[in-house]
């Protein structure tokens, strides 16, 4: 008796729709936590914002040597540190919600989610499971390449794959 | 009409709901007010120039889209490129002639790369 594999992820309707959707809300999760990154100190001056939840960092120690980087190297150069965080959540929130160069950019929130997980983690009142499910979310977006449901990945590839560039080999990767 | 054409009837769609969105939640503040009014808890704030604005490029862009001219589109993409300049510029200072935050940022990026990109793809595809 032969045994009929189930369809893989996302190539049925449904499948797709709900991936698309996924990656939408996440999207919009960074779009929005761009918003309250505000230049040109981004909180320093007034302990709130962005530098409250870095400090958290070294007051609420997760883990020794990222609380030290923080200290040592994050909060003296904070400006620079600051434009920084703002242009990686912009750019999150962007090619996210349009679904291009997605499992790269579902790499880059990973990495996002982990720095903010090892800030905040041990600060009073958060919910650990809160961020195990932001890393779990955008880990799902990379495996799933979840822009080919519905974003410009799926719309764009073809057409990479018909020119055999350096960027379009490499975007064929990212997507 | 092409795939490419109805997404960035899509895009431009969605940008313009928001720019309506933001002539509704600022119409009570000055014209160029450095901070905007957020819509809907998104993150994303205007005055009124900067929905008036949002409103002109996504036209634009629909415009592009609906006629099949690339250049159109183009200038539209450029349009947003240009407004998000604006933010990096502006935002969190006294000046912010567009009443916008980090999230427009994100949101104009998104719009001038998702233009852009489709017109690649719409040229691609037709030359």
């Amino acid at each position: 008796m032969s045994v009929i594999a189930p369809d893989p992820v996302g190539s049925d309707r449904i499948s797709r729709w709900i991936l698309s959707g996924t990656r939408i809300v996440i999207g919009i999760l960074w779009l929005t936590n761009a918003g309250w990154k505000t230049p040109p100190d981004f909180g320093r001056s007034t302990g709130s914002g962005l530098y409250r939840y870095t400090a958290f960092a070294v007051e609420h120690e997760v883990f020794p040597p990222f609380a030290f980087v923080v200290r040592e190297i994050v909060i003296p150069n904070f400006t620079l540190f600051g434009w920084t965080v703002l242009l990686v959540e912009a750019a999150l929130g962007s090619f996210l919600l349009l679904g291009l160069a997605t499992r790269f950019w579902a790499l880059v929130g990973v990495a996002q989610a982990v720095a903010i997980t090892l800030s905040t983690l041990n600060a009073p009142g958060e919910w650990n499971w809160g961020y195990y499910m932001f890393i779990a979310i955008h880990l799902v977006l990379f495996a799933t390449a979840a822009g080919r449901s519905w974003g410009l990945d799926g719309l764009l590839s073809p057409a990479w794959s018909s020119r055999d560039t350096k960027w379009t080999r490499l975007l064929l990767r990212w997507s | 009409m092409t795939a490419a054409r109805r997404a960035s009837l899509v895009l431009s769609g969605v940008s313009l709901v928001l720019g309506l969105a933001g002539v509704v939640v600022a119409r009570e503040l000055a014209f160029t007010a450095a901070r905007g009014e957020i819509i809907l808890g998104l993150g994303v704030s205007f005055n009124l120039l900067g929905a008036l604005l949002t409103i002109a490029l996504s036209i634009l862009a629909i415009t592009g889209a609906l006629l099949g001219n690339r250049a159109v589109l183009l200038s539209a993409a450029g349009g947003f490129a240009i407004a998000a300049v604006q933010v990096l510029a502006q935002f969190g200072r006294d000046t912010n002639w567009l009443g916008s935050r980090g999230s427009n940022l994100s949101l104009f990026l998104a719009l001038a790369v998702g233009l852009w990109s489709l017109a690649w793809l719409d040229r691609h595809r037709t030359g």
